[in-house]
């Protein structure tokens, strides 16, 4: 039901390359109707000054250069390297992050979950589409599809399947949905073989799937074959 | 109202499909990081509520969300706020009625956010450990407590405090409630055989009833 | 409620006075068939329109301009009979204001715009709304 946009909406360049090859060059062909949509809304706010391109600017560039799951691997290492870092993360994680400079929209409130021998825990957000902009960016496609959200409450040992993760059945796997303004960021287990491992190196290992639950952090040295 | 977004629990879907972290990029087409951010700059005028806007993509024929692409409910949930509060008429009639942010202020919204914690002016009526069921309803209007859990009986695990109350800010009221995380047996949503899994759902007092 | 309260018709009176009461008619009914407001909404508008009274419409200088785009001078002050189609407009434009119609059209006629401007653009050179 639901495709990724790759494949669902060609951007403007590549159905142009592709569809006007065949024809005399006294035109353009128009995109498809939802770009011509985003054109005219946002030639229109502009003319009318109700937003400033400027601003467009610096939102975009915030989000693809500034936040992004970077922020969490931060986190998520130096709680593995620093256990009162980590007891006062799991405490009071809005403040605590807040400390490390990591502040703003859809990251107002915080809580972060452990993954230990006994618990994996993974997030979700059924009704739309929240997620820790402050600490992971921007959520991924799928995060926001109709099968995810439909089924990560339902049948979450399914779901983690599909991402290469089994989970076995002695422990509680909690789903967390994510229905009000708190945002959740899940604390992986510090993978085996990094004993000694510097904050950098550790960071290396966390990636963005790992801190919404969906998957394992990458495993250390004496794991890799 | 429980429309096309409601999804928690819904069949038929199919499986994720997710392309590779390593592989996927911020925006799958330039039309996409053009409403991501129009969408923020508009929002910055103050003219709605984040529930406002969630709602204005949640009313729609549950066939046509389902069927756009997240971005393009986006869109379309701009194009209804833009109409409703007919934002093109009124710069036109008074140049000055809005702050339109420039780069700088955009920045600092961002990193400013919204919080939604409010001072206590009531005192809870639950605590952590209370086992409670969350009413049925089937409200018109905006709401936060997702159909899957209505109905079922759930354990208060934490109590956050006073939040702007989602069903009331949806219509421009900004009023406060208090806001429990409760955690509900997977038996309990989706029968005997799923085990050993459970599910945490944010649930605003209004929400939730003792269990008679 | 009924659907046009007080209509003014009597016996051999034509129905519209002026050309504008036809066109204001008419564009109640298309806007109607396209299903900006329902029929309930409409009486309801109007009955509050006739309610507020010819000089409260008459007041309203968006009505005004409304009545001379399509064509044609405002009934007088007076009785119901000579300014229905006054209270007619108002409650078309308290309608179209309450409807967010005119940046619906708006936005659709931008759409359009861009949609002639890609096709009036010669290929490879950049295309801008000024090129329709």
């Amino acid at each position: 039901m639901t495709v990724s946009p790759s494949r669902k909406q060609p951007d403007a360049e590549s159905s142009l390359s592709t569809m006007s090859h065949e024809h005399d060059h006294d035109h353009t062909d128009p995109p498809s109707d939802i770009e011509l949509r985003v054109k005219a809304l946002e030639s229109l706010l502009l003319e009318k000054g109700l937003v400033k391109q400027d601003a467009l600017n610096a939102i975009i560039e915030t989000y693809e250069h500034q936040v992004g799951p970077k922020n969490g691997a931060h986190v998520v290492a130096k709680a593995w390297s620093d256990l009162p870092f980590k007891q006062a993360l799991l405490e009071n994680a809005t403040a605590t992050v807040a400390d490390l400079g990591y502040v703003g929209r859809q990251g107002e409130h915080l809580t972060v979950v452990e993954n230990t021998l006994d618990i994996h825990n993974l997030v979700v957000c059924t009704l739309c589409s929240c997620y820790p902009w402050t600490l992971l960016g921007l959520p991924p496609v799928w995060y926001k599809s109709a099968p995810y959200r439909a089924r990560a409450v339902s049948e979450p040992r399914a779901v983690l399947y599909e991402f290469g993760t089994v989970v076995p059945e002695h422990k509680d796997i909690r789903v967390w949905d994510s229905t009000s303004e708190m945002r959740y960021l899940v604390l992986p287990e510090r993978p085996a073989g990094t004993k000694g491992w510097s904050e950098s190196q550790l960071q290396a290992l966390v990636t963005r799937n790992s801190m919404i639950g969906v998957e394992l952090a990458r495993p250390g040295a004496e794991e890799v074959k | 109202m429980n429309g096309g977004h409601d999804l928690g629990g819904r069949q038929g879907f199919g499986t994720v499909n997710a392309e590779p972290e390593s592989e996927e990029p911020l925006f799958h087409a330039e039309w996409e990081r053009r409403i991501f951010a129009l969408v923020l700059a508009t929002g910055m005028l103050g003219q709605w509520s984040i529930d406002e806007s969630r709602h204005a993509r949640e009313r729609q024929n549950p066939a046509d969300y389902l069927r756009h692409s997240y971005y393009e409910n986006w869109l379309v949930g701009l194009e209804k706020l833009l109409e409703e509060k007919d934002l093109v008429a009124r710069i036109e009639q008074d140049a000055q009625c809005f702050r339109v942010p420039d780069a700088a202020d955009a920045r600092k919204i961002l990193r400013k956010g919204d919080p939604t914690l409010l001072p206590d002016s009531t005192q809870p009526r639950f605590r952590s450990g209370d086992r409670l069921r969350v009413a049925k309803r089937q409200q018109a209007g905006h709401t936060r407590v997702p159909t899957y859990v209505q109905g079922a009986n759930g354990t208060v695990v934490n109590h956050y405090g006073t939040h702007i109350y989602p069903d009331q800010n949806a219509t421009g009221q900004r009023a406060g409630a208090h806001l429990y995380c409760l955690r509900f047996e997977g038996s309990e949503l989706w029968g005997s055989e799923s085990f050993s899994q459970s599910v945490y759902v944010d649930l605003w007092e209004p929400y939730l009833e003792e269990i008679r | 409620m009924s659907l046009f309260p007080d209509l003014p018709i009597e016996n051999n009176e034509p129905v519209f006075k002026e050309p504008w009461e036809a066109q204001a008619f008419s564009l109640v009914i298309a806007l109607h068939e396209k299903g900006v407001f329902s029929w309930d909404e409409w009486s309801e508008a109007l009955a509050k329109a006739i309610h507020w009274g010819p000089h409260q419409a008459g007041e309203n200088d968006v009505v005004q301009r409304v009545g001379e785009g399509l064509g044609g001078r405002m009934g007088e002050k007076g009785n119901i009979g000579d300014s229905y189609y006054q209270h007619w407009l108002a409650a078309l434009e308290h309608l179209a204001v309450a409807k967010g119609l005119s940046e619906a059209d708006e936005l659709a006629q931008r759409v359009q715009a861009w949609r002639e401007a890609y096709l009036a653009t010669p290929h490879g050179q950049p295309v801008e709304l000024a090129n329709n």
